[in-house]
């Protein structure tokens, strides 16, 4: 039967897209249901599919997507695999949609937006946007490599603090969508006005790939701004706290980033990146403005509040040159931390409010007191601080067995879950479900969980995408 | 992959475990991998693919003629290497391949056919062409270079390499470089019956050919005066620098023709002439074995940027991100169905300068440029040279 399957879905996928674009190679199977966890694939729990299928256009999605219903298969879209919360590893066999085909890219300034497929690179799109003068507001770490229609279907802005620029739904103005039954789907506007009212949008925007596969996303041009940068270092991660929240309560103008690292991770990152010791926690922002004058005078603004707090040492960086190596410094900050204890990286995603945020990085730096597992592994804390967020993160032996590291992750993720209930919050950066579909059941009740498998079920009655992402 | 060692299969697949463990499989390799660029598009077909295929291949037992195809694809730049050391975990990924192919070997995995073929030329003639050994110093007949063995006082040895001492047009390279050498008077030789380097061997994975002609090579120089090795293939003065035993790289300066004529120019030894009013433009194209691996990205440019009349224009893609020919890793004796040929690719990039001489410093690179631009039909437009003969041309 297994055999038979696999034939008759390969003999299907080559008739829909051609030979060239399907594969049954084992080595290309196992790559495409890699992720970026610290254990091994472990195939008794996660499969490897049939086959996999590089669809070239929104027509031979509908086929694929037919067939499947048909044939009641499980599909996996996949665009770079670079998710944390586990979602890349398929729990049933089926059939990984390779998206990279799908990776043109317009930008129509006559309208004022651009449009892109699902398998354009965020670089890419950011890259060409910077050539007419945009740019796109989402940053995440993995942005050399990450999808657009991951970005989309996380609703992620990475580093970016929501205050400022806001998330990807705010840009978005519109999709075509192929659906899990085969039919196309084309939802917003071309205008430059989002919809108001009920707008299909918002169910694929930040929709974790339940409902439907992305193969047009549409946004609105951001024309590139000014900025200006300044960095501060504090005695404790509790003043940081304290000066963040000040920023919020004084009304000082958000700035686009606002990246923390505690004392060990900024003395390794700036290490490495050639910059003098840091004398304590440090924070860097950068403001923007649409002219130099409106940066330079957000920054001061940012500065006169985060002096409030009694810095160590403030600072306007005022050369380009120094604040792109401290911002090298973050952006490896784990590739710094996995080659000084010689092992591999594994975090959470802990989000405040604003109320709570000294309690907050004050639990946070005691994460590892949490559990047992974690003791005596190499710990540390950074994170989107402006956005209110940390990555309590760990670098573990690599010698560990699989079933330890599988473990470890496993108890984070609870922690996770227990520290985002009590503040009342939620990730926002990493999406909803897989490892937290606990989170989400407790956070907003069973009531709710049920009603988001319904509504997959209304739009994939059988349950044929991402098949055990939610259960 | 060190010569001395000697390794059991369990050893060695333990090695590449330890190695790819480190790969976080953020896959920003990728973004600069010359073959994921020029392929489909499968996963497979690029850098983090190729070394966690090895991976799985040894955890569930399929060390197979796929995973060879798969290994057998890389052209071992280094670019993985580079972009993993300065964004992620520092993976050895090309030492992973590498061990990789030896792997194969050591596991009863043949290599591809044609290269198969210039293994077993290594094995028998001492260069990977087939070529008789009493022809390799046929190109420098009438030239009277003395030979180490008939002179053993020399202190300088030029390695000339099997690619110049067999093809035609490298030939010119060689020639060149003894011009060059004439000029500023050093006295110099070669070796009678100089062996491949090894480097053909060594990353096909055939370890123990390897150590055979390294010991051969090694053997060969010890009796003499040698203090200086001067080598016009990058693969060459890579391999004698780093895999070959410490000891040669102890008693002997060993130098790229790049470094040497750098050297020359900085000690005034060597002057160029105007050959006219009009100036020329040149751009530079970097081999990967001398500056991904070496490190050497401004003698070529400094020399260049030396000779009167001649204007560098650079290309988009230039050193630590210079984009591959597509002959190094063995890749000059494996071909794969890619859509675009990297040498035609990387042509396109030297027409979008405006050049109209195209400069490299590697055999490989240079056979596999002007091929390209025989392919692409733009004779008209642009001249591939080896550095060195364009210094000759100047003396």
């Amino acid at each position: 039967m297994g055999m038979d399957r696999e034939e008759k879905v390969y003999r299907e996928m080559v008739n829909i897209v051609g030979e060239r674009y399907v594969t049954i190679d084992f080595f290309e199977r196992i790559n495409s249901i890699l992720d970026a966890f610290p254990y091994d694939l472990d195939l008794d729990r996660e499969k490897i599919p049939y086959v996999v299928v590089r669809p070239g256009n929104e027509g031979e999605l509908c086929e694929v997507m037919k067939f499947a219903n048909e044939e009641d298969i499980p599909i996996y879209p996949r665009g770079s695999g670079t998710t944390f919360t586990g979602a890349s590893r398929p729990s049933e066999r089926g059939i990984v949609l390779n998206m990279s085909r799908l990776n043109f890219i317009n930008i129509d300034i006559d309208d004022g937006y651009f449009e892109c497929g699902p398998g354009a690179t965020v670089d890419s799109v950011n890259n060409e946007l910077e050539k007419h003068g945009f740019f796109l507001p989402v940053y995440p770490g993995s942005r050399l490599v990450a999808s657009m229609g991951g970005v989309i279907s996380n609703n992620t802005s990475g580093h970016i603090i929501d205050a400022c620029i806001g998330k990807p739904a705010d840009y978005v103005l519109g999709l075509r969508v192929v659906l899990p039954t085969g039919e196309i789907l084309e939802t917003g506007t071309k205008g430059l006005r989002k919809p108001a009212g009920t707008d299909l949008t918002k169910f694929f925007v930040g929709g974790d790939g339940l409902l439907g596969i992305l193969t047009l996303i549409r946004m609105r041009l951001v024309p590139l701004r000014k900025k200006a940068f300044g960095i501060a270092y504090f005695k404790d991660a509790e003043s940081v706290a304290k000066a963040v929240v000040r920023m919020y309560r004084e009304k000082a103008p958000p700035p686009l980033f606002m990246e923390f690292m505690d004392k060990g991770s900024a003395e390794i990152g700036f290490e490495d990146a050639g910059l003098p010791r840091p004398p304590g926690p440090v924070i860097f922002f950068a403001s923007l403005g649409l002219t130099e004058e409106e940066a330079l005078d957000n920054i001061n603004k940012l500065l006169d509040v985060v002096r409030k707090e009694d810095p160590i040492e403030v600072e306007h960086i005022e050369s380009l040159e120094v604040w792109q190596k401290i911002w090298t410094a973050r952006e490896v900050i784990i590739s710094s931390l996995m080659r000084k204890h010689d092992g591999q990286f594994t975090g959470v995603e802990i989000v405040s409010t604003l109320a709570n945020l000294v309690e907050c990085i004050k639990e946070c730096e005691e994460f590892p007191s949490k559990d047992p597992i974690f003791n005596g592994v190499p710990f540390y804390l950074f994170g989107h601080t402006g956005a209110l967020t940390f990555h309590p993160t760990f670098i573990i032996p690599k010698s560990w067995d699989d079933n330890l590291k599988r473990k470890f992750v496993d108890i984070e993720f609870e922690k996770e879950t227990e520290m985002n209930l009590k503040y009342s919050t939620c990730g926002g950066e990493w999406g909803q479900f897989k490892k937290r579909n606990l989170f989400f059941e407790k956070r907003y009740g069973s009531f709710a969980y049920e009603l988001v498998k319904k509504m997959k079920i209304l739009f994939d009655p059988k349950d044929i995408l991402n098949r055990g992402v939610i259960v | 992959m060190r010569s001395e060692e000697v390794y059991d299969l369990t050893t060695l697949k333990g090695e590449i475990l330890e190695i790819v463990k480190r790969c976080v499989r953020c896959r920003f390799c990728f973004t600069e991998c010359p073959v994921y660029e020029v392929s489909d598009g499968w996963l497979i077909q690029g850098a983090s693919g190729i070394t966690q295929s090895l991976y799985y291949g040894i955890l569930l037992d399929k060390v197979d003629e796929k995973l060879r195809d798969i290994l057998m694809r890389c052209t071992t730049c280094r670019s993985c290497e580079i972009i993993c050391e300065r964004l992620m975990a520092g993976v050895k990924l090309v030492e992973a391949i590498e061990k990789g192919r030896q792997l194969l070997l050591e596991s009863g995995v043949n290599p591809l056919h044609e290269q198969q073929k210039a293994l077993e030329s290594l094995q028998v003639f001492g260069n990977p062409y087939g070529e008789h050994p009493l022809k390799r110093t046929a190109w420098a007949e009438g030239l009277g270079i003395p030979f180490i063995e008939d002179y053993p006082d020399l202190q300088t040895i030029y390695y000339v390499g099997c690619t110049a001492a067999y093809d035609n047009r490298v030939q010119k390279v060689a020639t060149a470089f003894v011009e060059i050498m004439r000029s500023v008077g050093i006295a110099f030789g070669i070796m009678k019956d100089e062996k491949c380097c090894g480097d053909p061997a060594f990353v096909m994975g055939e370890a123990g050919l390897f150590e055979v002609l390294q010991d051969e090579n090694s053997r060969r120089m010890k009796p003499y005066a040698v203090r200086e090795l001067i080598v016009t293939c990058p693969h060459g003065f890579n391999v004698f620098r780093t895999d070959y035993p410490k000891e040669v790289g102890e008693k002997l300066m060993i130098l790229h023709h790049t470094q040497f004529i750098h050297n020359l120019l900085k000690t005034k030894k060597l002057n160029f002439q105007k050959k006219s009013e009009s100036s020329i433009r040149v751009t530079y194209h970097d081999p990967c074995y001398l500056g991904k691996y070496n490190n050497v990205y401004e003698e070529p440019r400094e020399i260049l940027r030396s000779i009167p009349g001649i204007e560098i224009i650079e290309m988009e893609r230039i050193k630590q991100k210079s984009l591959c020919c597509g002959g190094g890793g063995g890749r000059m004796w494996a071909d794969f169905d890619e859509e675009r040929r990297l040498s035609e690719l990387r042509i396109e990039e030297v027409l979008a300068t405006g050049a109209e001489l195209l400069v490299t410093a590697c055999p490989f690179c240079l056979v596999n440029l002007e091929d390209a631009v025989k392919t692409m039909g733009v004779e008209e437009k642009i001249l591939v040279k080896d550095i060195a003969e364009i210094v000759a041309e100047y003396i």
